[in-house]
């Protein structure tokens, strides 16, 4: 077993979708090709996001600590949501999960 | 915690202040009918003639003309090429007129477009920085939907190479400068 000092820190954040309703296939999509066309694959894999819940629209995602800001970066150039206007609204950021729902 | 402000809103409608409240920010500048400022686009010298009604943005391709704004009653600047002219933000910094910087510029181009512009961002602002030029963070939002929330704007404005304190200052204490300068 890992020792937890040598355990990779976390950050979650919580998301809005706005402009379409999406599944959470299609939430995870749209973070995934936001994260790789603004980071591109090393930047993806630094980041490690995984979308952990949704519902009403709204998302957890769990990423690298260090990366964090990177993350909301590449959130906020999200500019169209399936063909339409719209963007994805950072809610909290916080390294529990309770935290930020 | 300092209060934000967003001065580069490109629309107006019905409660979109309380909208802009509700993002995080304390007070905001459209420069559209209706709103709390007038974009002035300089082409020719002349366009340099104009009463001041509320927060004056001069935007220009030309760096001759952004340099006699300078010497003029503008509060902000908007060269939307982003060249490293030398002269122009010297003398920017010593009339302390800010640059804008719509995030609204990044979000129109994708791929290599939107690669070469944060590039050319990122080293006017390293020499914004070096020659004590002032820079505010905007959105330039032309709807609801493209504006941006104070955290979303300072993780852009680091990603453009600024710190954490550089970019939180470019959308609070220099635009409240500005605002204030009108008031």
């Amino acid at each position: 077993m890992i020792k937890p000092t040598m355990r990779e820190r976390k950050r979650y954040i919580r998301v809005r979708f706005e402009g379409a309703e999406l599944s959470e296939r299609e939430a995870t999509e749209v973070i995934n090709a936001a994260v790789l066309e603004f980071l591109g694959e090393l930047g993806f894999s630094k980041l490690n996001p995984k979308l952990v819940e949704f519902k009403n629209n709204e998302a957890v995602i769990l990423c690298s600590h260090s990366e964090v800001q990177k993350l909301k970066a590449a959130l906020a150039l999200v500019d169209e949501i399936k063909g339409k206007t719209g963007c994805i609204r950072i809610l909290r950021v916080s390294g529990m999960m309770r935290k930020v729902m | 915690m300092p209060e934000f402000y967003d001065v580069g809103v490109r629309f107006w409608e019905e409660n979109l202040e309380s909208y802009a409240n509700k993002l995080g920010f304390k007070g905001i500048c459209c420069f559209s009918q209706g709103g709390n400022g007038v974009e002035i686009v300089g082409k020719t010298p002349s366009d340099l003639k104009f009463k001041k009604t509320g927060v004056i943005l001069f935007s220009s391709d030309k760096p001759e003309l952004l340099r006699k704004a300078c010497r003029k009653d503008v509060d902000l600047l908007f060269f939307p090429k982003f060249i490293p002219d030398v002269a122009l933000i010297r003398a920017a910094a010593e009339s302390k007129k800010p640059f804008e910087i719509p995030v609204s510029l990044l979000l129109k181009r994708k791929g290599v477009e939107r690669g070469l512009l944060i590039s050319r961002i990122g080293f006017f602002i390293k020499v914004c920085e070096k020659l004590s030029a002032d820079f505010v963070i905007t959105s330039g939002a032309s709807s609801k939907l493209l504006m941006k929330s104070p955290a979303e704007l300072v993780a852009i404005g680091e990603m453009l190479g600024l710190s954490h304190d550089k970019a939180v200052s470019s959308i609070s204490i220099i635009p409240e400068h500005v605002l204030e300068r009108v008031r």
